[in-house]
């Protein structure tokens, strides 16, 4: 690294105005984190799903009556995609704080001036 | 807004106890001028590293008024004046080089190209812009502390403070961290470093404050204070400071 050369010092008396919100870069950064391990954040939950669809489906279906038109394969499908999308969720927001605390890179965003309001 | 002629920093009754009591801090006051190069010495568990938490709110103090350039430290205004260097390589391992450098400056406020073209020539001037798509893991240790103290610059803070920035690394690459700061403090950026190298500290900085057992025992120029301990160097003055808490 070479020496820095001389430059205008930032003024002090100045109040914090951003040319974009702070907050808008952090949920980017959630996002791109989100889109680098999206395979298994996603896939383990989507094979899960399919597997009781499979399972439950073809073995608990057989032995339950349809109930005002609606089979058991119907009903189950819709309360597992519900439960997967909540799990995936569940998991990549707490997965990304726990991180984030444990490698202290949330420093980074204690120590700015990032706020959501 | 700050006060014209504020002081860089000022911290007044600075206190932290942990949570299983510890005190790391203890009724601390200190004040940097604007435009100085600060250095605060002392054993491990002395303090340092939580006086640095508290001013860049990663520590949250018991007590105290602590403020930047005469803003509140809590304040935006005073965050966007800080720039950190911890002594953990402390990288997001999702991010790529450029966008570690890029998404720090984004939580500082600043828009995307101008993120970009600064992250650019900070990669450069650390010669990392090889690497700059690379992940912070890939990198050699020196590589590493380059990132960090790159990261620390690129929102152009006013006061930088450098938590043992030359810990583990070679000579080469502590000289090029030294002209690097002196360049920065010439310029008009306040330092605030914490060592462990004592020759660091006295060689680059106008002003040494020890801290033990979170309290400031004394401060001044090297150069008073070795007058004021009869030592020849910073390290007998360290030794004597050391001694003399220790014997009370």
């Amino acid at each position: 690294m070479t020496s820095i050369e001389a430059r205008a010092i930032r003024p002090h008396d100045e109040s914090f105005t951003p040319e974009r919100s702070p907050f808008v870069w952090l949920v980017e950064r959630e996002i791109l984190r989100f889109l680098n391990i999206w395979r298994y954040a996603v896939l383990g939950p989507v094979l899960s799903a399919v597997l009781f669809v499979v399972i439950f489906g073809s073995a608990l279906g057989r032995h339950v009556d349809p109930i005002a038109g609606v089979t058991y394969g119907q009903f189950i499908v819709g309360g597992l995609l519900a439960q997967a999308i909540l799990s995936v969720g569940f998991f990549n927001g707490t997965t990304s704080l726990y991180e984030a605390r444990h490698d202290k890179y949330i420093h980074d965003v204690f120590a700015s001036p990032l706020r959501w309001w | 807004m700050g006060n014209v002629g504020s002081a860089a920093l000022s911290i007044k009754g600075l206190r932290k106890v942990y949570r299983d009591g510890l005190t790391a801090v203890s009724d601390l006051d200190l004040e940097l001028a604007d435009g100085a190069f600060f250095s605060l010495l002392g054993p491990n568990g002395a303090g340092k590293t939580t006086l640095i938490g508290s001013v860049c709110n990663i520590v949250r103090p018991t007590a105290g008024q602590l403020s930047v350039f005469g803003h509140d430290y809590r304040t935006r205004a005073a965050r966007r004046l800080i720039g950190l260097a911890e002594q953990e390589i402390n990288v997001d391992r999702f991010l790529s080089i450029r966008q570690l450098l890029v998404y720090h400056a984004g939580y500082h406020g600043i828009g995307r190209k101008t993120a970009v073209r600064r992250a650019d020539e900070l990669l450069q001037r650390s010669r990392l812009d090889h690497k700059a798509d690379g992940r912070a893991y890939e990198l050699s240790g020196g590589m590493q502390r380059r990132l960090v103290l790159a990261r620390a610059l690129i929102h152009q803070p006013r006061l930088l403070i450098l938590d043992e920035p030359t810990a583990g690394v070679d000579v080469e690459l502590r000289s090029e961290i030294w002209r690097l700061v002196k360049g920065l403090n010439a310029a008009g950026t306040t330092i605030l470093l914490t060592t462990h190298y004592l020759q660091e500290a006295e060689t680059l900085c106008d002003e040494i404050a020890l801290i033990l057992a979170g309290r400031i025992v004394d401060r001044g120029s090297a150069a008073s204070l070795r007058d004021r301990y009869e030592a020849r160097d910073i390290s007998e003055v360290y030794d004597r400071v050391i001694a003399a808490e220790a014997a009370s």
